[in-house]
């Protein structure tokens, strides 16, 4: 009987582990800052631009945040890469700093936090997605999104806290 | 020993709930990855992402085309002159296309060069006809350059300032509802949308070619029937008659007329020298290096088509035949090119879920209950690919040609099949013809057996220009007999049914049934005369259930009155006791049919079915004396078994 009992156990062990493993299986690690951002539009006020911008994540709001980090961060360390239509493009974009994300890590990570202020400069926050992948093997979600991105603030903000040199400087 | 045994029995009881809890989760995980691995293999309907870019207006040209090449020379004044041995009919060639019948959705190029002659002979080797052959059109429409003369139409009304009214007016067509409002707030700069509509204004252009070849001649009597009759039985009954031996004379437009021939879409294909000549153009003011360039002409499709009207066909006394008839010429061509042309179909993304909304309007040429696509974005390796998700139908479409700035011009949809639909997707218009044909078997599960079961619908709203009009009806075949059970029904969409479908149908039918059902011990054989009083009303609703596909819940009043006499008769006996009565008799049933049918989405035109019908209900006879007995006292259920294959036209 107690060997019964304990095989009982072994199996309940082995079920859950199992169970366990098959519902971490379902969430997929998804890594930071790999985005695509294209230049759409200088916005309707100054210091606005439009950004096409993509965000991964398991779910959609995972995604919708996740591309909102990445509409600022692409603005402050990667820069918007000219649109196919490259002829005309208003709002081509120099990275702000060069500096990589190590300088200053603590801010940054507050800064992409779940209570960071990135989420400040982005207007129309709620726009649907306008387009949506979903990735064959690990079913990982892309959703992207037009966002207004309010660069002039986001810049005199950072410039402030010192975390980016100053305009002049770069330019 | 006793706690032992009750832990013992404890976790046992508790180990195989466990066990089935996990039996099944892993068995529903399973069944799960293996319905989307089986989706995925059986809707094999991954298209590439170029297909599906969002969508852009496109300028149309129409041309007809007349075989002339029968000629007389003639001498006046010392010069040759060439003529036609028959004049053209403006009737059938008609000189200004009914652009408003082909909807808003294409930018119309109102071409000088709309008519052409071909004058080369090309044979039909079945019949001897003359037909066309798309050599001979596009040596024609070089001859004319109808090509810059399209594409020249864009750069006239330039005016020095970009964008160039033409642009503006594609940008207003083609962009949605955020681009739309980001570009009225900053009208005067050159953005991606300015560039990507001005490259599409002279990349999407197509010229279109409808060639009679044949005409038939209606006799009166067509213009007294009805549409259908018409078509089944009238029409056929009348040779075409080739082009050459055409009278104008012979064609009575107060009564009918029937055109076919062949259809040919053109692209007008820009080189990289072109488009370089065209923004030449507008920076330069300069267009002559623009009509040095080559422009070429690709056949993208080419179909033939029939088309028929008559008097009876027009609502309005006012409209004449040759206009009708015209219409639905274009009309009918148009609608066929975009089910075959990817340029032609809208396209757009999901904007909102629960209920479907997207930014398509009258403005795309959106009609009620027209069929939309949803695709899923699929990485796989490199690039994308989209596979099909569902499908939805327009409710109610927006008129959205207005000033829309400030407000959502979006159209509802409802969604039919497959599973859930999320923003971000998008959807392809995908046109079909409104017929679904079903086909299984039907089982009586209380008597048994098995009857070939052959149901169709038909939309017929278009025709009728009824929205949501349905024909429905079923074709049962046994050994002996065929019954056929056309029902009219009506689609019912008030707005808070905004995924469902509700049709509400009367059915008055006429029955001739003759059918045997052999359980080894009782046959049974029912025989009716063909005029007999029968109704039915009924709701049938239809409710996508998330990825399964769908399931549809019955609810039927029903009541059969098999009238006595010449009328109608029914034969019971039973063999095996030799027992075996024939009178006259008549049947009265009244009941309540429920049921419920689920169906599974496998491709845009096929999916799976099956379900139970419950027919809850009494029957009487009336015996020698004219007296009704309850055949079977009190209620009596029968429940049938449906499952086949459903196909979409």
């Amino acid at each position: 009987m107690r060997t019964t009992t304990s095989n009982h156990f072994i199996i309940i062990a082995i079920a859950a582990a199992m169970a366990s493993s098959v519902l971490q299986g379902c969430k997929v690690q998804i890594p930071l800052y790999e985005y695509d951002a294209e230049c759409i539009s200088l916005g309707s006020s100054s210091g606005l631009q439009v950004i096409s911008i993509s965000g991964m994540g398991n779910n959609e709001d995972e995604c919708r945040t996740n591309a909102q980090k990445n509409a600022v961060h692409a603005f402050i360390f990667k820069g918007i890469k000219v649109s196919q239509n490259g002829r005309f493009n208003p709002c081509a974009r120099e990275r702000m700093t060069r500096e990589p994300m190590s300088e200053h890590q603590s801010f940054w990570d507050e800064f992409f936090g779940p209570s960071g202020s990135y989420g400040d400069y982005i207007t129309q926050k709620m726009n649907p997605p306008y387009k949506r992948i979903r990735n064959a093997e690990d079913k990982s979600l892309t959703l992207f999104f037009e966002y207004h991105v309010d660069i002039r603030t986001l810049r005199q903000d950072l410039e402030r806290e010192g975390v980016i040199p100053s305009a002049n400087i770069l330019n | 020993m006793i706690v032992s045994q009750l832990l013992s029995n404890f976790f046992s009881r508790w180990l195989e709930a466990l066990m089935l809890l996990i039996g099944v989760f892993t068995t529903t995980f399973c069944i799960g990855q293996e319905v989307n691995k089986a989706n995925f293999i059986l809707n094999n309907q991954l298209i590439e992402a170029d297909n599906l870019n969002s969508y852009k207006r496109v300028g149309l040209t129409i041309c007809t085309a007349s075989l002339s090449n029968e000629f007389i020379q003639k001498t006046r004044g010392g010069e040759i002159e060439i003529e036609s041995i028959y004049d053209i009919d403006p009737h059938l060639f008609f000189p200004n296309a009914p652009y408003q019948y082909i909807s808003n959705k294409f930018d119309v190029n109102q071409s000088q060069t709309n008519h052409l002659q071909i004058n080369n002979r090309v044979l039909n080797p079945s019949d001897g006809n003359r037909i066309f052959h798309s050599v001979h059109i596009i040596d024609a429409l070089n001859a004319s350059d109808v090509s810059h003369e399209v594409l020249g139409n864009l750069l006239e009304p330039f005016n020095g300032t970009l964008p160039p009214p033409e642009v503006a007016k594609r940008i207003y067509n083609d962009a949605t509802f955020n681009q739309k409002n980001r570009y009225s707030k900053r009208y005067s700069g050159l953005d991606k949308l300015v560039v990507d509509s001005l490259n599409s204004c002279f990349n999407n252009n197509y010229i279109l070619v409808i060639g009679v070849e044949r005409v038939k001649y209606l006799p009166k009597a067509y213009a007294k029937r009805r549409r259908f009759i018409n078509r089944v039985f009238n029409l056929a009954s009348i040779g075409w008659i080739k082009m050459e031996e055409y009278d104008p004379q012979r064609v009575d437009w107060r009564v009918g007329v029937a055109l076919s021939g062949q259809a040919f879409l053109y692209k007008i294909e820009t080189s990289d020298a072109t488009q370089n000549a065209i923004w030449e153009a507008y920076m330069d003011s300069d267009r002559s290096s623009f009509y040095d360039t080559d422009l070429g002409l690709t056949l993208v499709q080419q179909i033939n088509f029939e088309v028929s009207a008559s008097a009876s066909d027009s609502n309005e006394r006012s409209k004449r035949l040759d206009e009708i008839i015209q219409a639905d010429l274009v009309s009918s061509v148009v609608r066929r090119m975009e089910g075959l042309e990817s340029n032609f179909q809208v396209k757009r993304t999901v904007v909102e879920s629960n209920p479907v909304k997207l930014e398509i309007g009258n403005k795309e040429g959106l009609k009620a209950n027209e069929r939309y696509l949803v695709y899923e974005g699929v990485s796989s390796g490199p690039g994308e690919r989209y596979k099909i998700v569902g499908a939805v139908r327009a409710l109610k479409p927006t008129a959205n040609f207005g000033n829309d700035q400030g407000q959502e011009m979006t159209s509802k949809f409802m969604q039919y099949q497959g599973r859930d639909v999320k923003p971000g997707m998008v959807v392809r218009q995908f046109n079909e013809l409104g017929f679904e044909l079903e086909l299984g078997p039907k089982m009586n599960l209380g008597i048994g057996g098995a009857l070939p079961n052959v149901s169709f619908t038909y939309d017929i709203s278009n025709a009728v220009n009824l929205p949501g009009l349905k024909l429905q009806g079923s074709l049962n075949s046994t050994t002996s007999s065929v019954k056929l059970d056309p029902f009219i029904g009506y689609l019912v969409k008030p707005d808070y049914l905004t995924d469902s479908d509700m049709v509400l149908f009367f059915a008055p039918r006429q029955e001739d049934i003759n059918s045997t059902w052999n359980t080894g011990d009782v046959n049974i054989t029912m025989s009716q005369g063909i005029n007999f009083p029968l109704s039915k009303v009924g709701l049938v609703y239809d409710r996508p259930l998330s990825r399964l596909g769908g399931v549809r819940a019955k609810l039927g009043y029903t009541g059969y009155d098999f009238t006595a006499g010449e009328e109608g008769t029914i034969f019971l006996y039973e063999s095996n006791t030799n027992w075996q009565r024939n009178y006259v008799s008549k049947l009265r049933t009244r009941g309540i049919e429920v049921g419920a049918e689920a169906f599974t989405f496998i491709s845009p035109s096929v999916s799976l079915y099956g379900g139970l019908d419950k027919f809850i209900g009494r029957y009487w006879n009336l015996d020698e004396n004219g007296i009704e007995v309850e055949k079977r006292p009190g209620n009596s259920a029968t429940i049938f078994g449906t499952f086949g294959i459903r196909f979409a036209f």
